[in-house]
């Protein structure tokens, strides 16, 4: 690794050396279309040379060049023009439109560059500005609402993943993330939370690989959505490929490029609980005494007091009628309230307030360039962000160095290095359990002021909880269920740390004119340590290897990952007929990957204090935790496109795959892709509307084989009990027999522009159906195990996208742009495994499961569903409280539609651009309002009634709910039901009353997404050539959505199992302040 | 140019030949283990499951609730699930293949390990059967067969006690397995025959209402071979240390949680018996022993705590008591099967041995029974009332058996959780929510012969 690295930097020192500087006169001028609109960002290229710049938004260019020479001037859906250079140093064009020869270029498979109406397959390409400009910590959110086909779900977790799905679900139990390629180098893109945190109990989001990469080093991203596009990706690309090409340098003067970007954020408060503030802690009416209040002596005066119940986690309890009473603050010594009774009221701030400011800087310097025999770009950018909760940082630090050299006519070499260091401290804590936003959406007592809690914590140290055990005679230093929170996040906090290197190096000899072989290494290493610490004072939480319940410790967990790709490949480009061209591509791919993952753990606690370190366990440390997973997979592939004047394209692709995670028998495996288009604009004349217009149709089936280690049995290694040594079979049964899962997909599209190119749109529609998969089903542990692999089960997934541009407005200075993305994919499990009808993919607490169900699409939530009469009226118990039926469906997690919608408007050198972004459907199971609401906190829940009563008035007395729906007997109901206590109206449920289906929402949303503002500074001082100040903001407004209090995309996040919100964070809206400059 | 193409063909053929299969062999587990590994990982697995079903503490009304009290109310949600698959594939599987690997080994003492781990298919297949009635038994453990039929309780249990007189002829002399594997018996083949009567009486007098014919013969049989003393209890010996400690500690203490107090039934029953056992079963809470309502939610702070006897991590985990199998004895004595001594005898040694165990002394059981309303001939009810109460009293720590005494006598008088009437007790655990849909045909077959999968649906030898 450290060579590699050392070979590359020579490489490109020697690049920088070369550069070398031109000296000719400087012409300048205006280029402008045939109606006379300046158009900027065309490119100017003195002819044989690498001289080359863009003219500015005015049109405006100023060259380099000699007498003689000749410029070249290019831009997408206009005629190349050409002029040669005379006496005059003024030149004003005027280009003409060319239709036919549109010759927008997109990088696609194997890094071939194609024109892209030559291809019979979807894919959509966004510039590197569509995620530089609005800067997020993980690259993949900020293409939410910019691509269809995709659905993009960033939950709120800091650091954490994002679930990116290409045309819906299509593996049942494997991955379903797309393949990130950059430079033609896949990236692992590995989500490796532990299973514990993505079934939704105590853990860590630790983000997706594909964070790493740098938005300030994307020049494009492709997304290949098909499998007729992603087939020479072999089976990694079944879920479609997400194509980035980094910014290179170019030939011609060096450039130098700062950005500077600070972005303030703050909780949007509608993702967050609304808090009751009239009734304290409690859980109901039996307490002591008085029913809400422990009787206990706190002031040594011989006569009992009343004591506020603090270790019950709820605010069923008395009145906030400011009567004096002792409180959690009553038992702490360092208190001023201490052995006093104090006002019994709401707190005066809340946990909305626990939640900081965020801060974040990104910082980046590039230098490029290159002459007629190199080019170079050089980059570093410094990402550093402190996030929504005390104690939560993250830094990155990325180093790109890009270079190529041509060693001689026909042969160019090349390198590209990325180096990324980041360190994160304090992720917030996942899932049900000891997580801060569990305690304080769902158990928590409304008239703790928290901010009380961080006085207490700064000025002792100590684990002084409001959940303490005083009031039954424990100690203050005594939490029950709940830490006081800011010694959570300053005592139980993670860090992690991620050390990646990726890159490759090239080298390209040309046999002919027509024919070229290249040869290519790729590696994509990283080691990432992940410390998580609880100190000596704790609540005890599921911890370690063990999961045991324990009250301190420390845990590590070391992940080790390395892939190598060698690549070999002969890329043919020419014609064979004057009117018949050929581009092709042929080539090998060994791709070799070791993923070691090594979980070790303390156990029974800690034996000093505030020591993190493996050799201060209690007890002997666990056996770890290992796993080695290898694998390396063989492909031979070819790809020819076949174009005839170009009216009419046909690709073939084939690919030949071999893989070490099959059965030797079966562990070879052939797929292939055709697709064709037709440029039907050429053939239709005298429609000088139509600009451009193209059908396509695209057919594909590939392959896939499964995860390493899942083919022949082992045993599992147990702890030891004593002196005794423990095997035991794992869970799982493999499978000796298993043979390549396929996908099957089809595509269709039609694609145009109108109008000048002012309006323009992109159709698909497919089908894809993913069958034989390779899974490990569940089945009756009657069997022995609980899951066995086994080729099952199909699952379809077809729908529509569409790309829609319109420039409805085109002046001289200013200009109107609207781009409109939609999608829509429906999903259905064919069938599953035998005579099965349904799989649980996770069970989550609340008694909700995430489900693939046969007939239905996958993910569907099921748990306990109100009981509906004949007439589809809820039925009501004699108590007043809704009935509940057991395994019901409840809700469907999949989006109807997705949407996206950015309108730009551009006068002079001002731009505005703002993005909407819209889920329509999709249902989400909430456990904070499951619980939120069975103790008490929301707002509603101490609310007033249809009579204007309070409703946790008894209900003898005019309060508790009325709920809609009829009696067994199908009368209307008129019993109200009980609320003056958990158990009541909002009671978390259980098998016969209060069903599951109480806290399921439609997770639709409207978003303004990004909200971009930018400046390019006109007059520039001497030097400069480009400068750009932009004000930018993300998620500022969420304009629509259904679930309460939270954000529908907060899952856990990212994998399989969506629909599911547990400890939701809320939603961080930014502002931030970009500055760009170019020398 | 040509020799670029044959250069490139040649890399072809070279590189498309096979890929490393050695990959795909797992580095870091074993593909084979020693039998006595998977031996000791199911019966630990096995007695932790026994001992950790708390919720049997609740049905038994020994346990109340404090804040949640969902789980005496029978709401089963989890554990229906969870016995289930612990028992199938945590404790059946790695006996079977503990039971292949010794067949492969052909140790010397190969006759008496198989001979124990039969004795311990033989445990889990009765508590299968106890628990949910029929269920897959001649087709379970195949990976092969996703969709095994469910057997016939009753048929089950007259396999089951074949092969326990099978297994029970096979126990010679010499060793087991190695002491440092068997942490019940350290090796001691004695032992291991005498739990292996014991279970055979117990699952003899399981059969006495339906079947009296066969369990008297078997009782008999097994009545001469028992455990007769507390040093003799078939129970596992945990360590003060997690992760190897009793599941109880895990529950009571590591847990750091209160979710548990002394239920009212259990404390009411105890207090007017003047039980000498309360102070090893409770906590003094003012002054008293206090115990919760049964099936309500209950403040913590009002009612007595679990005693620390129970909250010791190392206490060891019993399953088979001498003195259980003297009140089994006494059963047999009261249904007048030929077994050796009365039931009075056998009575006054349960109580006996059960104070004992827990740390009283022989006056203390003296003093107990020497009251009229403890001595078997004074005090109230018939046999089961009395054998009944005083069973549930000494099961304390045997949940299971706890509330099978319940289910099998009737007796001792449970008090009926607020809202519902002592006939909404479970006599069974409902079937695996799970099965209904990995294994839902033979499910359904199952609830038909069982007569439906209800919590109140009484089992085959659960006649009265």
């Amino acid at each position: 690794m450290k060579t590699t690295l050392n070979g590359i930097l020579t490489l490109l020192l020697v690049f920088v050396v070369q550069i070398s500087f031109a000296q000719e006169k400087t012409i300048s001028g205006t280029v402008s279309d045939q109606n006379n609109i300046p158009l900027g960002g065309v490119n100017i290229l003195v002819q044989g040379t690498s001289n080359g710049t863009q003219s500015d938004f005015d049109g405006n260019f100023t060259i380099n060049a000699s007498v003689g020479q000749t410029l070249v001037f290019t831009y997408i859906g206009l005629k190349q023009t050409t002029v040669v250079v005379g006496s005059s140093n003024v030149m004003n064009i005027q280009m003409q439109e060319d239709a036919q020869a549109l010759e927008e270029v997109v990088v696609t498979g194997m890094g071939v560059s194609r024109e892209k109406k030559s291809l019979g397959y979807a894919a959509q390409e966004i510039s590197g500005d569509a995620v530089s400009t609005v800067k997020v910590d993980n690259v993949v959110n900020s293409l939410s609402g910019k691509i269809s086909g995709v659905q993009i779900k960033a939950n709120n977790n800091f650091g954490g993943s994002s679930n990116f799905i290409i045309r819906g679900i299509s593996s049942l139990t494997g991955n379903n993330q797309p393949l990130f390629v950059i430079d033609g180098v896949p990236i692992a893109n590995t989500i490796n939370n532990t299973s514990a945190q993505r079934g939704g109990s105590t853990g860590y989001d630790y983000g997706n690989a594909a964070s790493d990469i740098n938005p300030d080093d994307v020049s494009s991203i492709n997304v290949l959505k098909g499998a007729a596009a992603s087939a020479i990706y072999g089976s990694r690309g079944a879920n479609g490929v997400v194509i980035i090409t980094t910014k290179k340098g170019k030939s011609g003067d060096a450039k130098i490029s700062i950005s500077s970007n600070v972005t303030v954020g703050s909780i949007d408060k509608n993702t967050f609980l609304e808090y009751q503030d009239k009734y304290g802690a409690g859980y109901g009416p039996y307490y002591g005494s008085t029913g809400y209040f422990e009787d206990l002596d706190v002031n040594g005066d011989g006569i009992d007091d009343l004591v506020v119940p603090t270790y019950d986690d709820g605010s069923y309890g008395a009145p906030l009628d400011g009567s004096l009473v002792y409180q959690w603050d009553a038992f702490v010594p360092e208190h001023p309230n201490y052995l006093k009774a104090t006002p019994y009221v709401a707190g005066k701030t809340t946990p909305v307030d626990f939640f900081e400011t965020t801060l974040q800087y990104n910082n980046s310097v590039s230098v490029s360039g290159g002459n007629d025999k190199s080019t170079f770009r050089l980059g570093y950018t410094n990402f550093d962000t402190k996030g929504m909760l005390p104690n939560s940082m993250l830094n990155k630090n990325t180093i790109n160095l890009n270079g190529t050299l041509n060693v001689s006519d026909r042969f160019t070499v090349g390198a590209n290095a990325n180096t990324i260091i980041q360190r994160t401290t304090g992720r917030n804590s996942t899932g049900y359990s000891d997580n801060l936003t569990t305690q304080m959406r769902q158990w928590w007592q409304v008239n703790v002021d928290i901010d009380s809690q961080r006085e207490i914590f700064e000025q002792t140290g100590q684990n002084y909880s409001w959940n303490h055990l005083g009031s039954v005679g424990g100690s203050a230093l005594e939490p029950l269920y709940w830490d006081n929170p800011y010694w959570t996040r300053y005592k139980n906090y993670q860090t992690d740390k991620r050390n990646r290197f990726y890159g490759n190096i090239f080298a390209t000899y040309n046999l002919t004119s027509w024919l070229d072989l290249t040869t290519k290494v790729a590696i994509d290493t990283y080691k990432e340590l992940r410390e998580e610490r609880r100190a000596v004072g704790s609540t005890s939480a599921g911890f370690g290897v063990l999961r045991d319940s324990e009250g301190s410790g420390y845990d590590r967990t070391d992940v080790d990952f390395t892939e190598l790709n060698y690549d070999l490949m002969l890329n043919v480009n020419t014609y064979i007929t004057d009117d018949i061209s050929l581009s092709g591509v042929a080539g090998l791919n060994i791709r070799r990957s070791d993923y070691g993952y090594y979980h070790q753990s303390t156990a029974g606690g800690l034996k000093v204090p505030g020591l993190y370190a493996l050799s201060n366990s209690v007890n002997g440390v666990p056996l770890p935790q290992e796993s080695l997973s290898r694998k390396q997979v063989n492909g031979l592939y070819a790809q020819a496109s076949i174009g005839y004047k170009n009216l009419l394209y046909l690709d073939l692709t084939d690919r030949y795959d071999t893989s070490s995670a099959l059965p030797t028998d079966n562990n070879s495996y052939n797929y292939f892709a055709v697709s064709s288009s037709l440029i039907f604009s050429s053939l239709i004349k005298n429609t000088p509307w139509l600009n451009f217009g193209k059908l396509r149709a695209g057919y594909a089936e590939v392959g896939n084989d499964l995860p390493a280690n899942n083919i022949y049995d082992t045993f599992s290694v147990v702890d030891n009990f004593g002196s005794s040594s423990l095997f035991s079979f794992p869970s799982t049964k493999q499978n000796s027999e298993l043979v390549p899962e396929r996908t099957k997909e089809l595509e269709m599209g039609l694609e145009a522009r109108m109008f000048n190119n002012r309006v323009g749109f992109d159709f698909t529609y497919y089908k894809k159906n993913t069958e034989n998969q390779l899974m490990p089903v569940s089945t009756t542990t009657a069997t022995g195990f609980s899951r066995r692999w086994v080729n099952a089960g199909e699952i379809e997934n077809k729908g529509f996208e569409l790309g829609l541009n319109v420039n409805p407005i085109k002046l001289k200075d200013f200009s109107w742009d609207i781009n409109v993305n939609w999608s829509k994919n429906e999903n259905m499990v064919v069938s599953l495994y035998g005579d099965t009808e349904n799989i649980v993919l996770n069970s989550y607490q609340g008694g909700i499961s995430i489900n693939a169900t046969k007939g239905q699409p996958y993910g569907t939530i099921r748990g306990t569903g109100f009981v509906f009469d004949n007439n589809g009226n809820k039925v009501v118990d004699g108590n007043g409280y809704y009935k509940s039926q057991a395994d019901q469906i409840l809700g469907d997690s999949n989006p109807d539609w997705n949407g996206g919608i950015t309108n730009k408007f551009q006068y002079k050198d001002l731009t505005l651009s703002f993005l909407i972004d819209i889920q329509k459907g999709g249902d989400v199971y909430s456990l904070d309002m499951h619980y939120g609401q069975g103790t008490g906190l929301p707002n509603y829940t101490a609310g007033l009634n249809e009579l204007g009563n309070p409703v946790r008035d008894a209900v003898a007395d005019g309060g508790g709910i009325l709920n809609v729906g009829v009696t067994e007997d199908g009368a209307v109901n008129t019993v109200r039901a009980r609320a003056d206590y958990y158990g009541g109206a909002y009671y978390w449920g259980n098998a016969s009353r209060n069903p599951g289906a109480m806290t399921v929402y439609d997770a639709s949303y409207v978003k303004l997404r990004e909200l971009a503002l930018a400046y390019n500074l006109k007059t520039l001082p001497k030097g400069i050539k480009a400068a750009s100040l932009s004000l930018v903001g993300r998620n500022l407004w969420i304009i629509s959505k259904d679930v309460p209090f939270a954000d529908p995309e907060s899952g856990l996040g990212a994998g399989n199992s969506q629909g599911y919100l547990s400890g939701s964070y809320p939603t961080l809206k930014t502002v931030g302040l970009s500055l760009n400059l170019e020398f | 140019m040509k020799k670029y193409i044959v250069l490139f063909s040649a890399f072809f053929a070279l590189a498309s030949c096979e890929v490393d299969e050695s990959l795909n062999i797992d580095q870091k587990s074993p593909t084979s283990v020693p039998a006595s590994g998977l031996f000791t990982n199911a019966a630990r697995n096995f007695f932790d499951q026994m001992n950790g079903a708390h919720h049997y503490r609740l049905y038994a009304q020994y346990w109340a609730q404090t804040t949640y009290p969902e789980t005496s109310q029978y709401i089963m949600t989890g554990l229906q699930d969870n016995i289930w698959s612990s028992l199938y594939s945590g404790v059946l599987q790695d006996l079977k293949g503990a039971r292949e690997i010794i067949a492969i080994e052909g140790a010397a003492n190969s006759k008496n390990q198989l001979a124990i781990i039969e004795m311990l298919e033989v445990y889990a297949f009765s508590v299968l059967v106890d628990t949910y009635g029929n269920v897959p038994y001649s087709e379970a453990l195949d990976p092969l067969n996703p969709s095994p039929k469910y057997d016939d309780a009753a048929e089950i249990y007259t396999d089951i006690l074949s092969r326990l007189d099978g297994a029970i002829s096979n126990m010679g002399a010499g060793a087991g397995f190695e002491a440092s594997q068997d942490p019940i018996y350290g090796g001691d083949m004695n032992l291991w025959k005498k739990a292996a009567n014991s279970l055979k009486l117990r699952l003899a007098m399981r059969l006495a209402d339906i079947n009296p014919a066969v369990a008297q013969q078997k009782a008999t049989e097994a009545a001469t071979g028992v455990i007769t003393s507390n040093a003799e209890n078939f129970g596992i010996n945990y360590l003060s240390s997690a992760p190897n400690t009793n599941p109880l500690w895990v529950t009571l203490v590591q847990s750091g949680r209160n979710d548990y107090v002394a239920a009212n039934t259990m404390v009411d029953a105890m207090n007017s018996l003047n039980d000498p056992r309360l102070d090893y079963y409770f906590e003094l809470k003012d002054g008293a022993y206090k115990g919760g309502i049964y099936g309500d939610a209950n403040a913590a702070s009002g009612f007595s705590a679990v005693s620390d006897e129970l909250k010791n991590p190392a206490l060891k985990g019993n399953l088979i008591t001498a003195s259980e199998v003297s009140f089994l004895l006494a059963e047999a004595a009261a249904r007048g099967f030929n077994v050796t001594g009365s039931a009075e005898t056998h009575y006054s040694n349960g109580v006996t041995t059960s104070i004992e165990n827990w740390g009283g002394t022989e006056s203390d059981a003296t003093t107990y029974l020497a009251q009229s309303s403890v001595a078997y001939n004074t005090a109230a009810g018939d046999w089961k009332t009395k054998i009944g109460t005083q069973k549930w009293i000494a099961m304390y720590n045997n949940n299971f058996e706890g509330w099978t005494t319940y289910r099998l006598f009737d007796y001792p008088v449970l008090n009926a959780a607020p809202g519902m009437s002592i006939q909404d007790i479970p006599t069974r655990i409902l079937y695996p929510i799970s099965e209904a849909t990995l294994n839902g045909p033979a499910l359904n077959s199952a609830i038909s012969a069982i007569g439906g999968n209800n919590k109140t649906t009484k089992l085959f030898w659960d006649k009265f």
